[in-house]
């Protein structure tokens, strides 16, 4: 993709990307890869807990979309349709595997090592990096204690920053339900936040 | 009302994310001072989030 082009394609919105695409234009594929794949790639970890398996499915969801771009159409946000793409892959993955865990911020995937939280240099002392350490791998463990319905849509709203909308299309459920669910999920973490100072 | 009702917690959720109409703020909140078990769980849900937020901010760091 030539510079020009890539500069005037990363001011689009995905819609237009998208359109596009349909049209022929791959490099607009290549800004939406560019634009989403972290996103996606959190989005997926947070089920996984697996980089490897992560990568994985990010790449099929953005193969998903390569190959169905002409199934996209525009009534539908962009940011909807490959959300849904995505967690239908991890649908798919659970029903494989025939069970789901969820990230941990205090360990990691491929050599069951702990892994440090890598943080900037804001000067923040050792005390204060054990305490966040510590808080947020309670704040892990609660979130893990949270049943599923609950918890997914809370990751969606609050994590991943889901609209509501994009959260009714991904679940099929109606706002009250899906508001409902949240704020039953945020309460239930405080509760089990417990006595937790906040970092 | 009670917190079974799924309308309530369409006005929760938008007291709780700040993105209620300033005109129904007052009426909620009075609403709420009426209605202590209500308020209560309102108040987690809002120090909920605010853990969720934080959590978020970490990821995106790391």
């Amino acid at each position: 993709m030539s510079t020009v082009s890539a500069l005037r394609f990363n001011q689009l919105p995905d819609e237009d990307l998208m359109e596009l695409f349909q049209g022929g234009y791959d490099e607009a594929f290549s800004v939406i890869v560019t634009r989403y794949r972290e996103r996606i790639h959190q989005f997926i970890f947070r089920y996984t807990k697996n980089h490897l398996d992560s990568e994985d499915l990010v790449q099929e969801t953005f193969l998903r979309v390569f190959r169905s771009r002409n199934s996209y159409e525009r009534i539908a946000r962009f940011s909807t349709w490959l959300f849904t793409i995505a967690q239908n892959l991890i649908r798919n993955q659970y029903k494989r595997s025939q069970r789901m865990q969820m990230v941990s911020l205090t360990q990691t995937d491929d050599h069951d090592q702990e892994m440090t939280i890598d943080l900037p240099d804001t000067g923040i002392s050792v005390d204060e990096q054990l305490h966040l350490s510590m808080t947020m791998a309670h704040l892990q463990k609660s979130l893990d204690a949270i049943p599923a319905d609950f918890r997914d849509v809370l990751v969606m709203r609050d994590v991943q920053q889901l609209t509501y909308e994009e959260i009714m299309e991904v679940t099929r459920l109606p706002m009250g339900t899906v508001k409902s669910r949240i704020n039953r999920g945020r309460a239930r973490l405080h509760e089990l936040m417990g006595t937790f100072a906040p970092v | 009302m009670d917190l079974s009702n799924e309308s309530l917690h369409l006005y929760i959720a938008d007291y709780t994310e700040g993105t209620m109409s300033t005109d129904l703020v007052p009426i909620f909140e009075q609403f709420l001072k009426l209605n202590p078990e209500i308020e209560r769980f309102v108040s987690q849900a809002r120090q909920g989030r605010a853990w969720l937020v934080r959590y978020r901010d970490r990821l995106i760091r790391q």
